[in-house]
């Protein structure tokens, strides 16, 4: 199957369907996928700006750790309401530029989050409550604010970058 | 009417919707707006409401700090959306229920504050009183449906 090909099935599933021919589906969609962005963003906060140094006074990092599972909810919440939108409208999200750019980041992102949770976790819990983590840890924490915020940008203007209007 | 028009012809209001990127900038930033307010209030609540106990609510003192910072952003990225068309927001049912719920959200969590500064409220294993977990349910449904209602703005007005 070439591209086009693969774009015409994704298009002719049935949530392709829903997507482009059910009046709720795209608001529901995209109230879901505000709602994920939330939870995800929210859970990072708590997570990362704590491993940065923020808040060391208050709690260890190993007590913010449920937060990681909290954060991958969110994220699996927007990739299910996000395969709703690219099965909606294939082709127009494709050649966008912000689309594209904004996967790219979701990648890093995902490389990010698996250097954490492989090479730095168990080190970062380990510390005594009140201490400061690595620079190496505090660098990831400090990515994944920013590539997630890069995320969020280009995913709020790529509606205007790709003629989806 | 009259000053809505007025507003809508203002420099800010026609800079808002006709500059190249106006728009992009100031919706932008009401997104991470967003996302670092409602989400710090739902980490705030799922806490209250039970989850991950072990963790001092007192590090939510610090995150509302950030989280004021963020409602500054959305006031002013919102009073500029306003004005690129204060005709269409004014008078869209979902525009008037976002507000009214951005109030009641930003109360209930006021009033979720008060209640946790009282130690008779907190146990000491981490866990909340049952009267604070109900504010933390309904700041839940006030702010998730401030999203809804926001996004539905754009589905029961006609665009520009």
């Amino acid at each position: 199957m070439n591209e086009a090909e693969i774009f015409e099935w994704l298009a002719a599933t049935g949530l392709g369907q829903i997507m482009r021919n059910a009046g709720w589906a795209w608001p529901l969609f995209e109230t879901l996928h505000f709602i994920g962005l939330c939870t995800l963003f929210g859970a990072l906060i708590v997570v990362d700006l704590r491993v940065i140094g923020f808040g060391k006074e208050h709690v260890s990092i190993s007590s913010v750790m449920p937060f990681i599972p909290v954060a991958l909810f969110g994220f699996a919440l927007n990739l299910i309401t996000g395969i709703g939108f690219f099965c909606g409208y294939p082709d127009n999200y494709w050649p966008n530029w912000a689309f594209k750019l904004k996967m790219a980041l979701i990648l890093i992102g995902g490389i990010n989050a698996l250097v954490f949770e492989l090479l730095e976790r168990r080190q970062l819990c380990a510390l005594a409550p009140g201490a400061d983590a690595g620079v190496q840890g505090k660098m990831v924490a400090g990515t994944s604010l920013l590539l997630w915020i890069g995320v969020i940008i280009l995913g709020r203007i790529l509606p205007y970058t790709g003629g989806l209007g | 009417m009259h000053f809505l028009l007025w507003l809508k012809d203002s420099a800010i209001g026609t800079w808002v919707r006709e500059s190249d990127y106006g728009y992009a900038i100031v919706l932008s930033s009401h997104a991470i707006g967003m996302a670092i307010i409602v989400g710090a209030v739902l980490m705030f609540d799922i806490r209250i409401l039970g989850f991950a106990r072990q963790m001092s609510l007192k590090w939510f003192d610090q995150i509302y700090t950030l989280a004021w910072v963020g409602f500054g952003v959305n006031a002013v990225s919102g009073v500029l959306l306003f004005c690129g068309n204060p005709v269409k927001f004014t008078f869209s049912t979902a525009f008037q229920i976002k507000l009214a719920l951005i109030l009641a959200g930003g109360i209930s969590v006021w009033v979720l504050g008060k209640q946790i500064e009282n130690p008779e409220n907190l146990a000491p294993d981490g866990a909340v009183r049952r009267a604070a977990k109900l504010t933390a349910m309904l700041s839940l449904l006030f702010w998730l449906g401030a999203i809804t209602a926001g996004r539905l703005i754009a589905y029961t007005t006609s665009p520009i």
